[in-house]
């Protein structure tokens, strides 16, 4: 038997607050902030473990998504077409089995973002206009999930009015 | 990220271009050991001897300071042979930061508003690294805190402050009046060479800006994101023409200044080293940041904790007779919203990434409040500007 993360987790947090903290002289102020956002970022790292490869799958699906409506959008405008072929290949390749989510999630947004630049380039007002309404829909989702995913690193003024994780994922389902 | 659009083809100030390709330059070099209060003293000490009138002055009391996310920064004393002691501030570079800065601009600029608005009184410039290996700037000491004590919160990097009730008046007044101050402040007779007047058109002003954004994000970004460049064009549309160019601080809020507890005022506003010429709404809309202000007691929301967003607005336009533009001042509140995203999305974890800072936990703590702004772009966008 091996002890589990969460576990492992705990007792360097106690370790740092209890024993590490305590002994870093007070005048010593970026190593007492540094020590303390270490522990901080455990908790985090705690409450986020078990379902890291759900949240990514979640980024996954949405990028997906997002490359599929805006694949739609470049079949209706003709200056758009030779151009998508490099999002089609990605999203193609995205939906085989990704054993590094992490890895196609940034392939398939690396290809949506150099198509929504091209789409700049090239298309015409009305394409743009659709295209940056399906962008910044998908912005607002994202932007929602993630800090939810951060929730309590105290930046979020309005931190109150999200949803805990577990509340994320169920509603995801 | 394979981008078609070339930071070649942008248009970034000369000076700043120069810093982000010293950047790049040092991009992959492997990670950085921090300096130690050890490894600066003799560094200081053959510095402090070789400026005029110090050759025999001694170092002592080499202490890391706190605060701030970007500069590697140490305090320490400088004593003649006459036994009278000041103490100084370095204020280094490490190889990568949240936001890749020059110390010459920072150097002319905290010259420049001597005597203007409370400044730490810049010293000295190693402007290439020649002594220090890395640029750095060495300036007064300055008494004072970020944060009252006894205040009810804040963030690390001073976000977010609460200074509490009975500091919001005290500080709202001297607050308002070095802003209007700074944006007052000739420009144009001051030794300020390292800044370029954005006046080729009159839109160069907030497009310079939306290139060097555009620039650190397609240097630094880690993960790529299709809003990024959705948001920049729709910045590209929305440009606003300025011709009335003021000196921008870039980073006026709370957290950026220093309050004398003894005395109850600003001692110094810090953080210089976003300043450029610009258009005055630019700093105007950072003010009013959602990430620097916090919810009252009553549940209001406080611009850079201080003050109700309108009241900021009309105090504004009340002390510098300028008329604020809803406008102009809503394209800067997106422009600054995406500059955040860029710093926290991209600079702060790449430079967690290249473990090219000494606060690399600090940057990853940063990167998720990217996010925030995200939201805040999305929402500016679709409300448009508020009457």
């Amino acid at each position: 038997m091996t002890p589990s993360i969460t576990y492992r987790i705990d007792s360097l947090i106690q370790a740092l607050n209890d024993i590490v903290l305590p002994a870093v002289e007070a005048d010593k102020s970026l190593a007492r902030e540094q020590g303390q956002l270490v522990v901080a970022h455990l908790h985090l790292m705690k409450r986020q473990l078990a379902q890291a490869d759900a949240f990514d799958r979640m980024e996954l699906d949405a990028a997906r998504s997002l490359g599929a409506q805006l694949l739609q959008q470049a079949r209706d405008d003709a200056t758009l077409a030779a151009a998508s072929s490099s999002l089609q290949d990605a999203l193609t390749r995205s939906s085989t089995h990704q054993p590094d989510l992490q890895g196609a999630i940034r392939a398939l947004n690396g290809a949506i973002e150099q198509h929504v630049r091209t789409v700049r380039q090239l298309a015409g007002r009305h394409s743009i206009d659709a295209m940056t309404a399906a962008v910044l829909a998908h912005g607002r989702e994202q932007s929602r999930r993630n800090r939810i995913w951060f929730g309590g690193n105290g930046f979020d003024a309005e931190q109150d009015s999200l949803p805990g994780i577990d509340t994320l994922f169920a509603a995801g389902q | 990220m394979g981008q078609s659009l070339s930071p070649r083809a942008l248009d970034v100030e000369p000076s700043i271009a120069s810093v982000l390709a010293a950047k790049m330059r040092k991009r992959g070099s492997g990670a950085y050991r921090p300096r130690s209060e050890a490894d600066v003293l003799p560094l200081l000490q053959r510095y402090v001897a070789q400026q005029p009138g110090f050759e025999r002055h001694q170092v002592s009391q080499v202490a890391r300071l706190a605060g701030g996310a970007s500069k590697e920064q140490f305090r320490f004393d400088v004593t003649g042979p006459d036994g009278q002691a000041q103490r100084l501030v370095l204020r280094m570079d490490p190889p990568e930061s949240v936001v890749e800065t020059s110390r010459v601009r920072e150097f002319q600029a905290l010259r420049a508003f001597e005597g203007v608005v409370p400044v730490p009184r810049a010293i000295w410039m190693d402007a290439d690294g020649e002594h220090f290996g890395t640029p750095a700037l060495v300036t007064a000491f300055v008494q004072g805190v970020t944060k009252p004590a006894g205040a009810p919160g804040g963030n690390v990097s001073g976000l977010g402050i609460n200074v509490g009730e009975s500091w919001r008046d005290v500080l709202a007044e001297p607050f308002m009046r070095h802003l209007v101050a700074i944006h007052h402040f000739n420009w144009r007779q001051a030794d300020l060479q390292a800044y370029a007047v954005p006046d080729a058109d009159p839109q160069q002003a907030a497009r310079r800006q939306i290139d060097w954004w555009t620039q650190v994000w397609l240097e630094d970004a880690v993960d790529p994101d299709p809003l990024m460049p959705a948001v920049e064009g729709w910045l590209r549309d929305n440009a606003p023409a300025c011709t009335d160019f003021v000196f921008c601080h870039s980073d006026y809020r709370t957290g950026n200044y220093l309050i004398d507890e003894g005395q109850r005022t600003i001692s110094a506003v810090l953080d210089w080293e976003l300043a450029h010429l610009g258009d005055f709404h630019d700093d105007v809309a950072w003010v009013t940041c959602k990430v620097f202000g916090h919810l009252d007691e009553q549940g209001r929301f406080l611009v850079s904790g201080l003050m109700q967003r309108q009241q900021f607005l009309d105090r504004y336009m009340q002390l510098s007779g300028r008329r604020i533009d809803a406008k102009t001042l809503h394209f800067y509140e997106v422009l600054n919203s995406y500059k955040v995203c860029v710093i926290m999305l991209a600079s702060a974890y790449r430079t967690a990434v290249e473990a090219h800072n000494h606060q690399n936990v600090l940057q990853t703590w940063l990167v998720p409040c990217g996010h925030v702004f995200v939201s805040e772009v999305c929402r500016l966008i679709d409300q448009g500007p508020r009457a």
